[in-house]
């Protein structure tokens, strides 16, 4: 309500403008675009652009931002330099051209600068900033339910995604190409991208948080190269390039809402953001929570929680990944022989990724296997051997038919490995969070406490080890081979048709190993005694006869080791060979000058798929058309179509994407110019998923899963479907030689449905009750179903030669049209509300006013 | 679209992941300076080499997943629910490599982000599992 009178003040003020709101300025004589100023040895045109921006944003600010992001502020909406030498004979250069935009607060800053020397050098430099600001508030939100006991867990809706970040990206590219003309150039460059700001981290536990992450990714490329251009008509060149890749990410949890109470101590704690008392789930605190009650927590600041929730006291996760990529790349290119044209490259790149200091603490509990937290660590190191080649070759047979042939060598490999050690905590002897972690050392535990002291870790004769030392080492392969021959015939000037096969073949190796090298079982914990080496003899290490096993080593400190010698049992190397097969056509038509028709078909055939997505039958039919009826006049039209099936039985995949699309533009001369197009495109897949659901027995309307040996029970056709009409307009007036006048439309139209997980089914009755054949019945419609509007306005005010100033207008709604709230129905325990959340729909404008200067 | 790649706005260009001049690769899309997939040029963090990868990342690549043109879905997926597109390959199948999820997968509404816990699922080197 607040912005119609902003807005209608934004027209009236672009309105008054158009109508002359400026009527001295009118009589005036304004030449175009600036001719620039000749001096020295150079024509120097530079263009200026600021101004100011306004923004009147209702709903949403963070889907805002996650899409448009732009706020209010002054902006460097375009800077521009262009110098070129009057005859070519500058000193230091003969053209410069230096362009940017954004600056000021926009989230993406653009400059880019070409520096060139006529058969000297050619020098480009570009930087570009990006804040990516993203939070689509329903990505992995758990849906926390209105709560059906509040007596026994409050509603907690989740109003940020658990994985929202805000990012900055900034990268510097730089080139230069020296002797650019010469036989032999050279070039060299070097690129710098770096990516941080903070986000969200979540991860498996016995509840799930988002913690906080500060990302931080960091590569250095190093790009050197020559060109040798000896023979006529042919070029080789040798490449050199060196990437650098660090991440310094650190994860931390810096959110502790909650308090708990143990052992007369009071501790911060996280609950995380899984909250419901529905059904079999119930997070964070389920009927374990025995601790003296359940919630509400008590009538503290902040609230008192049972202990014995799943919850966070601390996580940390560090890890420096160095990854070093050097590449060799060698080309030619050449039509040295009159009927023959070919190129081809081959390369060879590795990749070596070392994390030498990987480290993750969790201090918490978790309820269902009553661990209070470990570590995780050890070094890893994942290589990467990458060998590629590739020829192609044209031969024209006549000169109305030509044969292609295109071979494609490429074979990946990827040994890694990873030293792990890994170390459970193990309580003093209480339980829940915040119970205190045990410290083995000689200090405080030892044989005249029975390994028992107040600060040692409390075992049981069934508990694990303390400390596991394991490898981790995988082998994942590709040797891909694929080659396409076609035949290209001219059957007259005004068409030519393609006949080709395409064949390739995969071979996929993989195989994994993981085993461990040693245990360490400390002693101590109730009922510990020598007998039983203080509990220290547990696990692989337990007493036979009372006696260690061989493989077991009994330590001074009372702690017993557990080597099992060399692994024995390890896989071997697996294969899987896929090969492809299609048949390739294709056309090009110019029935007249002004009309040109091609089309491209393909119909493939794998004889097997890697994923159940993969395709084992593809077809693709592409037609594109253009059609100038006019000079003034341009229409052109599209058609493309794919389809992949993979519908063996119990995968029954089909997906297909087909889009429709036509453009045109209309143009009566420079004052006036019309242009318009719409897409229509149809997206849809469908495939047998098996799953379980938590909401109780299963649901009616469900079937069992298909596949044998499925260890979850249930079986659905799931589909998704996605039906988008984009359509956009613009209108461009020359009203006279000082105002030219923009509108624009660009709008889209999402359709969509996927049963099984978002659409609540209805029976008869009054209220109508939900039938729960369906998942995720609480889950909005979101991205199914909305309206993007972005209508678009502008005027341009020629105010005095090579002045001028520009008004734009730009509004955006973005309205989700489906169920927002789907389960507003009925309250059951199987049929629980959300919570209101921060809708994403979002509409408003912004508004620029700028100067432009050109001079 | 509103989840798109920043070509609009004047970030990237065409040309940064399209060669007009042609490429090996269909639709003359470029290759990384690694021989890898152009993405990486830029999402390179997502390159690995991982000590577990996500092999259907490597074989079937990036629009495996993700729509690269932008789309009506967060992070371009290719549907709207991201548990329908793991599901999708990781059901128990004889036809396929993926394993099928366990029985302790529940697919209520809490856990409607696979990715909740399998949050590296680019490709981990700590976890098999994607959780660190």
């Amino acid at each position: 309500m607040r912005q119609c009178p902003r807005v209608c003040f934004l027209g009236v003020h672009i309105l008054l403008a158009a109508l002359g709101f400026f009527p001295c300025l009118w009589a005036q004589d304004v030449s175009d675009e600036s001719k620039g100023v000749d001096s020295g040895n150079y024509n120097i045109r530079q263009t200026l652009e600021f101004g100011y921006r306004s923004d009147w944003i209702n709903g949403d600010q963070d889907t805002y931002d996650t899409f448009v992001d732009l706020g209010k502020g002054l902006r460097l909406f375009d800077y521009s330099l262009d110098m070129r030498s009057l005859n070519h004979a500058g000193i230091f250069f003969d053209d410069l051209t230096f362009s940017n935009f954004g600056y000021g607060g926009d989230p993406n800053d653009v400059s880019r600068l070409r520096l060139e020397k006529n058969k000297w050098y050619d020098f480009q430099a570009m930087f570009r900033r990006d804040q990516n600001f993203w939070d689509w508030n329903l990505w992995a939100n758990p849906l926390n339910p209105i709560s059906t006991n509040p007596a026994a867990s409050p509603t907690m809706p989740v109003a940020t995604s658990p994985h929202a970040l805000d990012l900055v990206r900034r990268m510097q590219d730089y080139d230069l190409t020296l002797r650019p003309e010469s036989k032999v150039r050279f070039r060299l460059g070097y690129s710098h991208d770096r990516d941080d700001g903070p986000g969200f981290f979540t991860t498996d536990g016995g509840t799930i948080s988002p913690f906080s992450e500060n990302y931080s990714y960091t590569t250095n490329a190093y790009r050197m190269g020559v060109d040798f251009r000896i023979l006529p008509r042919t070029m080789l060149s040798y490449d050199q390039l060196l990437n650098y890749f660090k991440q310094d990410n650190g994860v931390v949890d810096q959110n502790f809402p909650f308090q708990v109470v143990n052992g007369g101590v009071t501790i911060p704690v996280d609950l995380g953001d899984i909250w419901s008392s529905a059904g079999g789930e119930i997070l964070p605190c389920g009927p374990g929570a025995s601790n003296g009650g359940a919630f509400p927590f008590a009538g503290t600041t902040p609230p008192t929680a049972n202990a014995n929730c799943n919850g966070f006291v601390a996580y940390s996760q560090v890890g420096r990944p160095r990854n070093f990529m050097p590449t060799e790349l060698f080309r030619f290119q050449s039509n040295y022989f009159k009927k023959f044209e070919t190129s081809g490259s081959f390369g060879y790149s590795t990749a070596n990724n070392v994390i030498p200091d990987f480290n993750e603490t969790v201090v918490g509990w978790t309820t269902r296997n009553s661990s209070p937290g470990g570590t995780t660590s050890g070094p890893a190191d994942a290589k990467r051997v990458s060998v590629n080649a590739d020829w192609s070759g044209v031969y024209s047979l006549t000169n109305k038919l030509r044969l292609r042939d295109q071979f494609r060598f490429d074979n990946w490999r990827i040994p890694t490995l990873w030293d792990s050690v890994l170390g459970s905590f193990f309580t003093t002897g209480g339980v829940g969070l915040g119970a205190p972690i045990g410290v083995f050392n000689a200090a405080n535990c030892n044989a005249a406490n029975s390994y028992s002291g107040p600060a040692c870790p409390s075992h049981t004769a069934t508990s694990g080890p303390d400390l596991t030392d394991g490898v981790s080492a995988n082998y994942f392969a590709q040797d891909l081979k694929t080659n396409t021959i076609e035949l290209e015939y001219d059957f007259t000037r005004r068409f030519n048709a393609r006949l080709g096969y395409w064949y390739g073949h995969r071979n996929i190796t993989t195989n994994s190993n993981s085993f461990t090298t040693l245990e360490v079982f400390d002693p101590g914990g109730p009922g510990a005694t020598a007998a039983n080496d203080y509990l220290a003899a547990r696990g692989g290490c337990a007493l036979s006869g009372g006696t260690l096993p061989a493989v077991c080593t009994l330590n001074a400190d009372g702690s017993i080791t557990y080597n099992p010698g060399a692994p024995t049992g390890l896989s071997a190397p697996s294969s899987l060979i896929i090969n492809e097969h299609a048949l390739l056509l294709g056309m090009v038509a110019r029935p007249t000058d002004n009309l040109r028709i091609s089309g491209d078909f393909e119909f493939g055939y794998n004889d097997f798929a890697f994923t159940r997505t993969s395709p084992r039958q593809v077809q693709s039919y592409k037609i594109n058309t253009s059609y100038q009826p006019k000079p003034w006049a341009s229409l052109s039209g599209t058609v493309d179509i794919h389809e992949n099936r993979d519908d063996v039985y119990t995968v029954n995949d089909l997906e297909h994407d087909r889009m429709y699309s036509f453009t045109s533009t209309l143009s009566s001369g420079p004052h006036l110019s019309v242009n318009f197009g719409y897409t229509y495109s149809n997206v849809f897949a469908q495939a047998i998923v098996c799953y379980t659901e938590g909401f109780g027995p299963a649901p009616a309307g469900t079937t069992p899963c298909p596949a044998t040996g499925s260890p979850v029970p249930l079986g659905a056709l799931a589909m998704y479907t996605s039906n988008d009409h984009f359509a956009y307009a613009g209108l461009m007036w020359r009203v006279n030689a000082r105002v030219t006048a923009t509108l624009g439309f660009n709008g889209s139209f999402v359709r969509g449905t996927s049963p099984y997980f978002n659409e609540p089914q209805f029976a008869t009755g009054t209220p109508p009750p939900l039938q729960q054949v369906t998942l995720n019945t609480l889950q909005p419609a979101g991205t199914l179903n909305f309206n993007y509007l972005q209508p678009t306005g502008s005027i341009d005010i020629r105010v005095y030669k090579g002045l001028s100033y520009k008004m734009a207008w730009n509004y955006y709604g973005y309205d989700i049209a489906g169920n927002q709230f789907p389960a507003m129905l009925a309250l059951t325990p199987t049929n629980p509300l959300l919570p209101s959340l921060q809708l994403e729909n979002f509409n408003g404008s912004t508004a620029t006013f700028a100067i432009r200067y050109a001079f | 679209m509103p989840f798109h790649h920043r070509v609009n706005e004047g970030l990237i260009r065409c040309s940064d992941c399209h060669n007009v001049h042609g490429t090996v690769n269909e639709k003359q899309v470029r290759m990384s300076a690694t021989q890898n997939a152009v993405c990486f040029k830029c999402h390179i963090d997502k390159e690995g080499p991982f000590v577990f990868e996500h092999e259907a990342v490597k074989i079937e690549g990036c629009e495996s997943c993700h729509v690269t043109h932008g789309g009506p879905n967060p992070h371009m997926l290719k549907v709207s629910n991201v548990n329908l597109l793991c599901l999708q390959c990781h059901t128990q199948s004889s036809f396929s490599k993926a394993p099928g999820t366990p029985s302790f997968h529940n697919q209520n509404t809490f856990f409607q982000a696979c990715t909740l816990c399998h949050s590296q699922i680019h490709g981990s080197n700590f976890n098999q599992f994607f959780f660190k």
